[in-house]
């Protein structure tokens, strides 16, 4: 969990809240070699779940092939700023991690 | 010791939240946690595009003009690239990024639900020249769009 940060923003559009969100995660292929030429283990986000005030808008299922430190864009109708926006997602390790932020206006 | 347990968190800190015991414990329930339970293993497993796409729904998926894919027509960074999908589709529940030159063709699955548009943006990994494909799972119908695109450096290092 140490390694892994993640930063998201809401933001009021015209009719629609942009959520954008960053995730510090190294997605790891499996096919990789580090510099000693072992390859990294597999190591990547599997689940990623964005709420508005606590319902599900966005939920994604995730391989390997989702660039390392991941970033997601949505859009999400009928929220309004100060609305809360959360993200939370797992990995193949079963790591974890959740955020929160409000609709910026 | 009842108390470390509850500190190292795990099943224990699960069990003692949903029987509603410590206060302090209710934000970490505020959110659904994601499950890896029910993730799509057999697509993302499959190796050629078609396979992984027979594991998206039943039917073959008719061809769409009304699947927007934004991509660079020559990527010039494969680990990296910016894709932005929009689904004009009436019912669209989700979209599934499938590139098939890479290994694993399946990269993701985006479900919208409660007033979330049919709409992605993220940045993905396209090992080398040759066809991405977007699948839209709309009211358990398969639709798609495909789009030919050229890498200078490949992405799945």
């Amino acid at each position: 969990m140490a390694e892994s940060t993640t930063r998201i923003t809401a933001r009021m559009r015209q009719d629609f809240v942009e959520v954008r969100a960053l995730i510090m995660h190294p997605m790891e292929t499996g096919n990789r070699r580090d510099a000693k030429n072992q390859l990294v283990p597999l190591h990547f986000i599997q689940r990623v779940q964005i709420t508005h005030n606590g319902r599900v808008v966005l939920d994604a299922q995730w391989s390997q092939a989702i660039a390392r430190d991941p970033f997601i864009g949505v859009r999400v109708r009928g929220a309004k700023p100060g609305d809360k926006v959360a993200l939370a997602w797992v990995d193949n390790r079963g790591a974890r991690e959740s955020v929160e932020t409000v609709v910026a206006a | 010791m009842k108390r470390r347990t509850l500190l190292r968190g795990g099943p224990a800190v699960f069990a003692a939240g949903t029987l509603g015991l410590p206060g302090w414990l209710a934000p970490v329930f505020a959110q659904p946690a994601p499950s890896i339970a029910d993730w799509n293993k057999a697509g993302f497993d499959a190796k050629t595009a078609a396979d992984a796409i027979r594991h998206l729904g039943s039917g073959t998926p008719a061809s769409s003009r009304d699947i927007l894919i934004e991509i660079q027509d020559v990527i010039e960074n494969g680990a990296r690239a910016r894709i932005e999908v929009t689904s004009r589709i009436p019912g669209t529940q989700a979209l599934s990024i499938v590139s098939d030159r890479n290994p694993y063709p399946l990269a993701a699955t985006f479900s919208f639900t409660n007033g979330a548009d049919p709409y992605v943006s993220t940045l993905i990994k396209v090992a080398e020249s040759g066809t991405l494909r977007v699948i839209v799972n709309a009211e358990g119908r398969l639709y798609i769009a495909t789009r030919d695109v050229k890498t200078t450096i490949g992405g799945c290092g």
